[in-house]
């Protein structure tokens, strides 16, 4: 969500500045593709053992090995200065995913049945009795899943395929998983997400990214 | 991308939609999570883009 601001940082560093993006670990090629000029790395998280209690730390070795950096700033502090109103939040894609991957999905959804390609993510794989109330149960679904003349696909991430087969058994609707890690293979999940025809989804745990994925490859 | 939400989240921004993503269109029931009312009408949304895609 916060790295709709990276294109104006991007801008603001200009040519002859080096703008270093630290994301997590499964982000970082997805990063790199989108922007190129950038320098993106990860983190190193170490624990301190601490007699007042374990202290987290998070390190980005990849940010000093070559120089120092001038400043630094968390992704989503320079909101303040660059978002001050509605108006001020972009309308163009940044995320570019891996087109070849896109081609393939696309292509091996078209063996799966009939576009339009529907993906379907219903829960949050943090799931807890306390939480529940938020997620809509699959079986709630039915009447989206009875929707004639669409294929659906899984973009679920975690261990869906107990419910993928309840969902065959009581409506005779296949929600087709893909050849995917949707939970680690981040760059494959934005691919499959541009390849489907719409993504429909209950909130999720997962920071909000799918949702500037394969606007520039016209899904 | 339709994203469907039991209540109205703070990352709207008092709008009806995300202005972070712009394109992502937004469905919330009335009365918070209340999914029986507003899946139907997802569904129907569904259908009338199946039917503009033919």
């Amino acid at each position: 969500m916060f790295a709709t601001i990276l294109p104006d940082l991007a801008r603001l560093v200009g040519d002859e500045g080096l703008l270093q993006i630290a994301v997590d670990p499964r982000l970082v090629t997805l990063f790199q593709r989108s922007f190129p000029n950038a320098e993106v790395g990860s983190y190193d998280d170490r624990t301190l053992l601490d007699p007042d209690g374990n202290k987290a730390l998070r390190f980005l070795p990849f940010v000093t090995d070559k120089r120092q950096p001038d400043c630094w700033l968390p992704m989503g502090s320079a909101l303040q200065y660059l978002r001050k109103d509605i108006q001020d939040f972009p309308h163009a894609a940044f995320i570019l995913p891996d087109q070849g991957r896109v081609a393939k999905f696309r292509a091996a959804l078209t063996a799966k049945g009939p576009g339009p390609y529907v993906g379907l993510c219903w829960r949050s794989m943090m799931l807890a009795a306390k939480r529940a109330k938020y997620y809509s149960a699959l079986e709630m679904w039915e009447p989206i899943l009875k929707t004639p003349g669409v294929t659906f696909v899984n973009l679920q991430y975690g261990d869906a395929a107990a419910e993928i087969a309840q969902v065959r058994e009581r409506f005779g609707v296949e929600i087709h998983a893909m050849d995917v890690d949707l939970k680690d293979d981040i760059d494959g999940a934005a691919a499959l997400s541009a390849a489907v025809d719409l993504a429909i989804s209950a909130p999720t745990r997962r920071p909000r990214m799918p949702r500037r994925w394969g606007r520039r490859c016209g899904s | 991308m339709w994203f469907l939400t039991a209540a109205r989240t703070w990352p709207q921004l008092g709008t009806d939609e995300y202005p972070w993503y712009r394109k992502t269109q937004v469905f919330s029931p009335e009365r918070f999570g209340d999914w029986a009312t507003l899946i139907p009408q997802v569904a129907a949304e569904l259908a009338a883009f199946v039917k503009n895609r033919a």
